[in-house]
């Protein structure tokens, strides 16, 4: 299934696609998912995380086309 | 007293401030203090009672839907008064419903007689309007509406602004010769508020 | 309602009259509300040979589309005007709570032409307007006189009055002033608080209660209560140091696409001057009047100096605009702080521009220093920016001996010197002994100077360049320098068109690459030419609706604005038909300042914004870097169909959009009559 990321340039994109996502085998958690993408674990318990633009658990059960994003930091105006 | 107030949830509510600011009476303050996942936060309160006119603007304007109107207890008694009547009228028109029919179109089409647009009718879903047959000018419902939507001379028919009025009933509770009514029945002249006179 | 009232009041103060003119819905379908509303009238009513500070001008206050129809995050107005400072066209954006006074009278706009002969200001309610003496709130700060106006035009029981006031800045005609309400959101930059001024016009206040809403408002509150929700999912406990931003140190580089909706973690927890640290690290704010490195002269140290923990300590709330759910704002108690002889209790807190602009840009860590200029300069309402900057320029200036203690009146101008900095601040505020040539802004003073100081006149077209350095975001400075009115942030760039994910619903907006290709973007090309106009198209689109930047760079998927004026309109248009309204306005916007004499490659920003010899940093993040900034003005307006060598729209553009009839044709094709 393909997944949709955005997060902190820490992460691995490098099996990434050009429109942001990446394939990953079906049914793994939003845990398993972050491990992929080498989210690092400070990063990940310090800034929010959302699937689909909401606060879920980590043992969530991923599907295709879900949404997962880590805080990036952008200040200004 | 107004014939319904607001009620805010405050679990729904996102302190946007529109409610504060769309009340025409001023009738909320910025002063519901709380912590809010570790920072203060200011949400409004609905606390002048005596400046609130009961309108629901503040309910129609939330955008996250976490007012609602709940009714005073002048309120609840408007409504059973209300619904008695209707209940009677319903009764009657069962009783003689030949008789009814055939008086109606002849109603609608020539003035209409006393007592058609009754006080205890007011749907807020409908524009608000002054029937000019009726209407004495004696001013009385410009001076109540709490948002100036009425204009009008002395003794001539007055008329009522749509974009400005709020429909809050503070009108029709007042007028003495039912000339406001606000069933859609009878088509008003095109109002100018450039000139603020009826164009004929 | 279709969300726009469809009315607008003119007001000309030589003769005391106010109309209201109804106006078609045709117009607003090719112009939307607000900034592009205000940009026709200003077009059509400005004659060519007008001076900013004369009767001869129009300053138009709007609101956008959405703004009290239910929408969430748009609450926002705008004036536009034609600029002293830029000599093309104006535009400053603000929040607050002025927004929904203006439709709430049951106005699109007020344009407000002539000068009246003694100070007024100009009261409007649900039965018209009226203009009145201002002549006891003349002089007075904007918090004071915003407070005033609208203690006497308030009867209990009726609705509260709102005000936008001009301060002593503006009534002295500077070119940096602003209009101010709710005590500090300000509508800051292009000197339209000195049109005001130039007026004799105090202030406007609003108390109208008139109905304003969407065709489809259920519609409307279902997509904001989306929005809300997301908004509500992005947060951040307070507890979370900001130091952690020191880490961006070590980030490779910045990810090209992040998610928008984040953002509101970091502006609702600690406000937009919560990057200090993370701007500092990665070279996105100048140092030492653009001339400087955070390596070489603003340590880590000295950051932690004036990061936003010392503000956050004074903060007593959380403070929203109205309609917002987002919440980047914040209210301060700087009754304790240093320099506070004023006895100033409750201030806005400090956006990231002013934070930025007084401390790091000045070589300052005095953070109360730079608290106290932040509440002056919304008192004189005076843009921070820009006075800032002409502040860095005086500064150095002094130190490179091209002015003396002399010209200072004894003021040792240096930098990071703290109670100079305030001094000099309240000179140009008070048009008092130098300050009187700095009070115009940079290009003035340089113009006055002459020489040398030209190199240390940091603005791009007349306008002092905001505290996100170009050197790193081609695509900010592309816009800085196209954008008509130039040097904004506001306009774009490509951290912001990374989070916006426009590409999701417009059909040619290129994507941004998730990871890397950065340095694709010191390349002139098509594709960085498009990113550039996508922003700059969906920006206007947004000022029409009376959208918010911070709301628009949550995402489209976030922020629906198509869809939300798609239902207050009943319009039903794509997202690339809205679009192409961006690039009407725009181009609007462009012919404005070629009809008043201004030519595109005025915004030319100076070197220092882009990295030119001899302005090239050696070290830090910025080193080397150079945007070939007049390449990618070319390559951009070959795409925009303008002249390639001139910036001039090409006939075929203008006719394309349908714009020489909107700016030649009759009056009586656009009013109702």
């Amino acid at each position: 299934m393909r997944i949709e990321f955005h997060g902190p340039s820490l992460c691995d994109f490098s099996k990434f696609d050009k429109d942001g996502t990446i394939e990953v085998p079906d049914g793994i958690t939003l845990k398993q998912f972050l491990k992929i993408v080498k989210l690092p674990l400070w990063w990940r318990k310090t800034f929010p995380l959302l699937l689909n633009y909401e606060k879920m658990p980590l043992n969530t059960v991923l599907k295709d086309g879900d949404i997962v994003s880590s805080f990036t930091p952008l200040g200004g105006g | 007293m107004p014939n319904q107030i607001p009620v805010i949830d405050y679990e729904k509510c996102y302190g946007c401030k529109t409610c504060l600011y769309d009340c025409p009476t001023n009738a909320f303050v910025l002063d519901h203090k709380v912590t809010r996942r570790g920072m203060l936060r200011i949400f409004p309160t609905f606390t002048r009672i005596d400046w609130c006119i009961g309108c629901g603007v503040c309910e129609k304007d939330c955008p996250c839907e976490a007012i609602t109107m709940v009714l005073t207890e002048e309120g609840k008694a408007k409504k059973a008064a209300q619904e008695a009547k209707a209940k009677e009228k319903a009764a009657a028109a069962a009783a003689a419903p030949a008789a009814a029919e055939g008086a109606a179109p002849a109603a609608a089409a020539a003035a209409p007689a006393e007592g058609k647009y009754a006080h205890d009718e007011f749907n807020a879903d409908e524009p608000i309007r002054i029937d000019p047959n009726l209407c004495k000018g004696c001013t009385a419902c410009a001076r109540q509406c709490p948002v100036e939507a009425i204009s009008g001379e002395v003794k001539k028919p007055h008329v009522i602004d749509e974009d400005t009025c709020i429909r809050c009933g503070a009108c029709y509770d007042t007028c003495k010769f039912g000339a406001i009514y606000n069933d859609g029945s009878i088509p008003v002249p095109a109002y100018d508020p450039a000139i603020a006179v009826l164009k004929v | 309602m279709k969300g726009y009232t469809g009315k607008i009041l003119e007001v000309d103060l030589t003769n005391r009259v106010c109309k209201e003119t109804k106006l078609k819905d045709e117009l607003y379908e090719q112009l939307l509300s607000g900034a592009g509303l205000g940009a026709w009238y200003c077009y059509r009513h400005i004659p060519a040979d007008a001076d900013p500070m004369g009767p001869e001008n129009v300053i138009c206050l709007t609101t956008g589309i959405l703004t009290c129809t239910g929408a969430v995050i748009t609450g926002r107005w705008m004036a536009i005007s034609l600029s002293p400072a830029t000599g093309g066209i104006g535009e400053s954006n603000a929040g607050g709570n002025f927004a929904p006074g203006i439709k709430q009278c049951g106005y699109d706009m007020i344009a407000i032409s002539g000068k009246a002969d003694s100070p007024v200001y100009l009261y409007c309610d649900n039965k018209g307007a009226e203009i009145r003496d201002a002549s006891h709130v003349w002089g007075k700060d904007a918090t004071e006189a915003e407070d005033m106006l609208i203690e006497e035009n308030y009867k209990p029981g009726k609705k509260r009055p709102v005000a936008a006031v001009i301060g002593p800045g503006g009534e002295r005609l500077s070119w940096m002033a602003g209009i101010c309400c709710d005590h500090g959101r300000i509508a800051a930059r292009q000197g339209l608080g000195g049109v005001m001024g130039s007026k004799n016009l105090k202030g406007v206040v609003c108390a109208g209660t008139k109905k304003v809403s969407g065709m489809d408002t259920a519609e409307i509150k279902k997509l904001s209560q989306m929005t809300a929700r997301r908004l509500n999912a992005a947060f951040m406990p307070p507890e979370i140091p900001t130091g952690v931003l020191h880490v961006t140190k070590i980030l490779p580089e910045l990810t090209m696409s992040p998610d928008g909706l984040l953002t509101a973690v970091l502006m609702g927890t600690w406000g937009t001057s919560g990057a200090a640290a993370f701007v500092g690290q990665t070279g996105e704010g100048p140092i030492k009047n653009w001339g400087g490195t955070q390596k070489e002269h603003f340590s880590v140290r000295a950051i932690n100096k004036i990061d936003v923990p010392h503000m956050l300590r004074l903060q007593t709330n959380r403070y929203f605009c109205y309609s917002c759910v987002y919440g980047c704002g914040g209210e301060l108690d700087i009754s304790q702080i240093n320099h506070n002889n004023e006895g100033w209790k409750i201030m806005h807190k400090p956006e990231y521009e002013s934070q930025w602009q007084f401390t790091a840009n000045m070589l300052s860590t005095d953070n109360d220093a730079m608290l106290w200029c932040n509440e002056y300069l919304n008192r004189m309402a005076m843009d921070t920016i820009s006075v800032g900057g002409a502040v860095a320029m005086a500064i150095e200036c002094y130190e490179n001996g091209i002015l003396t203690k002399e010209d200072t009146g004894g003021l040792e101008l240096t930098w990071g010197n703290s109670d100079a900095i305030i001094e000099f601040t309240k000179m140009i505020a008070e048009r008092r002994g130098l300050g009187d040539i700095f009070a115009d802004g940079t290009r003035k003073a340089a113009r006055i100077l002459g020489g040398d100081a030209w190199m240390y006149a940091v603005q791009g077209g007349g306008m002092e360049p905001p505290m996100h350095d170009s050197r790193l975001d081609p695509q900010q400075a592309t816009l800085y320098a196209i954008d008509p009115t130039p040097s904004r942030h506001t306009s774009g760039g490509s951290l912001y068109y990374g989070c916006m994910h426009l590409w999701k619903k417009v059909s040619w907006a290129p994507a941004a690459a998730l990871f890397g290709g950065k340095e694709g973007e010191w390349t002139p090309s098509r594709e960085e030419a498009l990113k550039v106009i996508a922003c700059a198209c969906y920006k206007r689109v947004i000022d029409g609706a009376g959208g918010c930047y911070f709301g628009m760079i949550t995402g489209v998927g976030n922020y629906p604005v198509f869809e939300w004026l798609n239902a207050a309109t009943g319009w039903g248009l794509t997202p690339d038909e809205y679009m192409e309204i961006g690039k009407r306005i725009f181009a609007l916007r462009q012919m404005f300042n070629i009809k008043h004499g201004k030519l595109p490659w005025d915004n030319r920003p100076h070197g220092r914004m882009v990295g030119d010899a001899p302005f090239t940093h050696k070290v830090g993040k910025t080193a080397n870097k150079t945007v070939p900034v007049e390449t990618m003005m070319m390559e951009t307006w070959d795409a925009l169909g303008y002249d390639r060598e001139t910036g001039i729209p090409k006939d075929e553009t203008l006719e394309a959009l349908g714009l020489p009839y909107l700016m030649n044709a009759p009056e009586e094709e656009f009013v109702n009559a």
